[in-house]
Formats: C-alpha cells, sequence, structure tokens
C-alpha cells in the first residue's frame, strides 16, 4: 500500500520570480492563509502548490490549487494580449497571399502583353529576313567561286 | 494562533528576509506568548537548544525543557511534537506549519497545530526559530 504525503506551499511572486512563502500540511489553512495574503494587495501574485510525496513510488506530483486574483488576471491579460497577436499575424498573413496572387496575376498579364507586342512580331521578321538575304549572298559568293 | 503568529512574523521582518529573536515578546504577542517557544541554532544547528518556552506549553512537559537540547525532549510531549520538523524549517528556511495527533505520557490522545519560524540577527542568517502550539485532549481516550 503507497503512503502519501501532502504539503501545500504558499508561493509569492517577488522580484520577477516565484518563492516559497510557508508551508502547511493541511489544505485549507494554506487555502485560508492565501486568500488572506492575496486579499491585503502587498504580493505582486500568490499561488498555492500542493506536493504530494508517494513514498512506495518515490515520486511527487505536484499541481496549482489556486491562483490570486492578480495572477488570474495578468493570465487573462497574457491570455488575451496572446489572441490579439494570433489575430494580427493571421490578418497580415492573408494581406501576403493577396499580394502575392496580385503580383502573380500581374505578371501574368506582363508576360502575355510581352508576347503579343507587334514590335516584337516585325523585329522577328526582320531578322529572318535578314537571314534570308543573307543566305541568298552567301549562295551567290559561293556559286562565283565555282 | 498559527495565522496569528505567521501574520506578525511577517510584519515584524519587513523587507527582510527574517525578522529577530528580540523583536518577539509578551508585548508583540499578549496572547501567543504562553503558547511560543524559541530554539537557538547557532551552536548546534542540527539538534538546538530551547531558550524559551511559553507558560501553557510548558504545563504539557513534566519537566522544565528550557536549557535542555531538542534530543533530549521527552517525545510524548506537546513541544516534541512541535519540534518534530525544525530540520525541514531549517533546510528550507520558511515558515512550516504541521498539525496531527499524539499519545501523551498518560496514553491520553492530544490533537495539535503547530508553526515553526525562522529568525535572524541580520536579516540573513537563522540564527534562531520561534514557534507555537497549542492543542486539545480527545475526550474518552
Amino acid at each position: 500500500m503507497s503512503i502519501c504525503m501532502k504539503a501545500f506551499e504558499i508561493h509569492t511572486f517577488q522580484g520577477g520570480k516565484w518563492k516559497i512563502d510557508s508551508i502547511f500540511d493541511d489544505r485549507d489553512l494554506a487555502l485560508f492563509e492565501a486568500q488572506r495574503m492575496d486579499g491585503s494587495g502587498r504580493h505582486a501574485g500568490i499561488r498555492v502548490i500542493e506536493e504530494e510525496f508517494d513514498e512506495l513510488t518515490q515520486k511527487t506530483k505536484i499541481r496549482t490549487i489556486y491562483r490570486g486574483t492578480k495572477v488570474e488576471q495578468s493570465n487573462a491579460q497574457a491570455l488575451e494580449k496572446s489572441r490579439e497577436v494570433r489575430e494580427q499575424v493571421a490578418q497580415q498573413r492573408v494581406q501576403q497571399q493577396q499580394e502575392k496572387v496580385r503580383q502573380r496575376e500581374e505578371a501574368v498579364k506582363a508576360e502575355q502583353a510581352r508576347k503579343s507586342n507587334p514590335i516584337r512580331l516585325i523585329g522577328l521578321f526582320g531578322l529572318i529576313a535578314l537571314f534570308g538575304i543573307a543566305a541568298v549572298v552567301a549562295l551567290r559568293f559561293l556559286h562565283e567561286l565555282i | 494562533m498559527v495565522l496569528r503568529l505567521l501574520e506578525v512574523w511577517r510584519a515584524a521582518r519587513g523587507e527582510r528576509a527574517y525578522p529577530s529573536l528580540a523583536q518577539f515578546d509578551e508585548t508583540t504577542l499578549p496572547e501567543l506568548w504562553p503558547f511560543c517557544f524559541a530554539l537557538d541554532v547557532t551552536t548546534k544547528p542540527a539538534n538546538p537548544v530551547v531558550v524559551r518556552v511559553g507558560r501553557s506549553i510548558a504545563s504539557y512537559c513534566g519537566e522544565s525543557i528550557v536549557g535542555k537540547l531538542v534530543s533530549e525532549i521527552d517525545s510524548n510531549c506537546l513541544p516534541a511534537q512541535a519540534l518534530a520538523y525544525i530540520e525541514e524549517v531549517l533546510r528550507k528556511k520558511v515558515p512550516i506549519s504541521r498539525g496531527g495527533a499524539f499519545q501523551d505520557a498518560r496514553g491520553v490522545t492530544v490533537l495539535y497545530r503547530s508553526i515553526v519560524l525562522p529568525t535572524s540577527e541580520d536579516g540573513e542568517t537563522v540564527a534562531a526559530l520561534i514557534g507555537a502550539a497549542n492543542c486539545r485532549e480527545v475526550a474518552g481516550t
């Protein structure tokens, strides 16, 4: 049969990190004190951690059983900010995709316009004609040599 | 009682890590003082000396325990139960409260609640412990 020992640690948030303030073996007493401390408004954050040590497995389970109102507010604010950032990122992604589609369409149009340009066709005909004349001149030159 | 002593301890330390033992006396703890005890941990941290025991808590010991080492206190009395976890207090350097039940020398079951808190003269190094305990006997045992 496993024997579990429980401890309830009150943590306070100081100088950017959580510190153990006090330890109780009684859940109700720890919660009562944590709520009282939270109500005093003197702490940036309060939480109660339940530590359950199983002597058989030598393992400790830890879970937070209380978060002070400031922690809750801070978590809610962080969640809201994260949601806003996610929305902004999604919006930017859509705008970027739309811009890419627009650029691709413009490139296709430009290519089509380039291919159907009459100057290009005239140039091509001119080049063919130039080759033809050159061929005729070369043949005549060869014929005179023979 | 446990939470009241903790509150006084917090107020006494102010911005420091620990208050001084000298900050606790009958004037700062008028109602709690009879239930309080103090230990000096400077000479033998693993086995501190009892330097003060309140009237009420002393009544649960057969003899005076002032000047005795913790290991010399009879385990069937309230102070011994309250001092059973001082090693953890010294290791973690935070106030710890424990409760439970034990059988006293008469075989009567006693329910108790206690707290032990670190104190310091320089505000950093734990030099003494202050604690409090109260109890009630379970009827019919």
